[in-house]
């Protein structure tokens, strides 16, 4: 290495890339978590038995599973699934990003359908039956009433499971994806061990703001969605 | 005076497990009518209202909202609805909206009103309870007794043939009492049928055109608030208004 500046150059960048990655993971798979946790949520809320019991079972496999085994289902079972039922020649060969972002947005589905269960559980039944009594419809009161109070409520627990997801992202280097810390790890070895601290540090720094930003960015959401008498920050 | 029946209720009967909370109740309400109803607490007094507007379904029996008949009549019951005002014992306003958020949201996601059309209607209905300066306060900045007002508000708004009143004034203090009692009894004069469930005896007897008693799931006695309040039928009636006088002095 004759040129530290040109190193740290590339260096730089395959971190800046990197951390596009671990953002882009990150974000798509929130945003799956959310569009299967309102369904879920709301069934596992006003669902009959049968479909209560269903997303009981999915809540608790995906929360009680290691998120790797998650991952690695998605990316290596489903190409083996044909073996399962003796016709090998069936796989879903998903490719690396589909697959990460499949697992940690379904994992992240079930946590997020526990914090939105317990939102509209703290909104009063009366203020359905309210609704109700109104003449809307069962979906017009669930939705239009109960769930977009909910939500402002779910604000804290969405911001803790931001950062719970932006910190597992780094499993997804498992199937070769090029996040950050896999781009950090690139970069350690192809320095054969001369650095480690100096890109380590630098990662970890980023991975903090990245977490402060996200942090502000629901701060600002929850001041800006706040119900009198139900601020979520008492500050 | 006319006798067109807003309200007619025949043989209800509703259990929850193993417990008959109504036992196959029947009256009818005519218009114009105030009716109230008293009874020890766990009668079924407010089940029955719930059952009126099938926000608890009956077990059998059957409900009539002038000729049309609420029980049974699943793909209707939303439009039945808007017709029964229901006012709620802890008021269940919606919280993330404005004292006019609540009482103009019926009117344009049900009703269908423009938002203009609404908003005007919903200033007028907020006056009728005196709360038009409060417009844009949140319930949790409202006192009890605004609140309730705004919930009879968001009743009225709907145009309701009938209100029903679950125990409007039970969790108010006597002071802010009087302020729902008094917006109650203003739309008793102005010809709204009415069926209240409360123990307020003074409303009962100065609003009330009939007083129905009622105790475990049956109407025990019905009458004028003279003869029911003064001359009682049954020795259970006496012994009630005889508690009922010794709490509030009524």
């Amino acid at each position: 290495m004759d040129n530290i500046g040109e190193f740290v150059y590339y260096a730089a960048i395959a971190i800046g890339k990197g951390a596009l990655v671990t953002v882009s993971v990150t974000v798509a798979s929130l945003i799956l978590g959310f569009v299967l946790a309102v369904p879920l949520a709301i069934g596992r809320t006003y669902g009959n038995r049968p479909v209560q019991f269903l997303i009981q079972l999915y809540e608790g496999f995906f929360r009680g599973t290691p998120h790797v085994v998650t991952l690695f289902i998605f990316y290596f079972g489903l190409r083996q699934v044909g073996n399962l039922f003796g016709a090998p020649e069936f796989q879903i060969a998903l490719p690396p990003f589909p697959a990460a972002i499949l697992a940690l947005g379904i994992t992240s589905s079930a946590y997020q359908s526990l914090i939105f269960r317990s939102t509209i559980q703290s909104i009063s039944r009366d203020q359905y039956n309210a609704a109700r009594s109104l003449g809307m419809g069962k979906w017009q009161a669930i939705f239009g009433i109960v769930f977009v109070q909910a939500l402002r409520l779910s604000i804290p627990g969405l911001t803790n499971e931001a950062t719970i997801v932006l910190k597992d992202s780094p499993i997804t280097y498992l199937v070769a994806i090029p996040e950050m810390l896999t781009q950090a790890r690139g970069i350690i070895d192809s320095a054969m061990g001369r650095v480690f601290f100096e890109v380590l540090i630098p990662v970890s720094i980023i991975y903090y703001l990245l977490f402060y930003f996200s942090n502000r960015l629901f701060l600002a959401l929850d001041k800006k969605l706040r119900i009198p008498g139900f601020e979520t920050d008492q500050r | 005076m006319s006798k067109e029946k807003i309200l007619t209720i025949q043989d209800l009967t509703k259990s929850f497990g193993d417990n008959l909370v109504l036992d196959g109740i029947s009256f009818t309400v005519e218009k114009g009518e105030v009716v109230v109803i008293i009874g020890p607490s766990g009668t079924g007094k407010s089940t029955l209202l719930r059952c009126v507007n099938q926000l608890t379904p009956p077990n059998s029996g059957r409900v009539w909202l002038g000729e049309q008949e609420i029980t049974g009549s699943h793909g209707n019951i939303n439009r039945l609805r808007q017709d029964i005002g229901f006012v709620f014992q802890h008021f269940a306003l919606f919280n993330h909206l404005s004292a006019l958020g609540n009482v103009e949201v019926g009117l344009y996601k049900v009703k269908k009103m423009s938002r203009e059309e609404a908003r005007r209607k919903a200033l007028e209905e907020l006056r009728r309870v005196g709360l038009e300066d409060h417009k844009d306060k949140f319930p949790a900045e409202l006192s009890g007794g605004q609140q309730q007002r705004v919930g009879i508000a968001r009743a009225l708004a709907m145009d309701p043939k009938i209100m029903l009143f679950d125990e409007p004034t039970s969790a108010l203090d006597p002071e802010l009492t009087g302020e729902v009692l008094a917006v109650m009894q203003d739309l008793a004069k102005a010809g709204m049928t009415m069926v209240v469930v409360s123990h307020e005896i003074g409303f009962a007897r100065t609003v009330g055109n009939r007083i129905i008693f009622m105790e475990h799931g049956h109407i025990v006695e019905q009458g004028s608030p003279e003869d029911l309040l003064f001359r009682p039928q049954k020795d259970r009636t006496g012994e009630f208004l005889k508690k009922i006088g010794e709490l509030y002095g009524g």
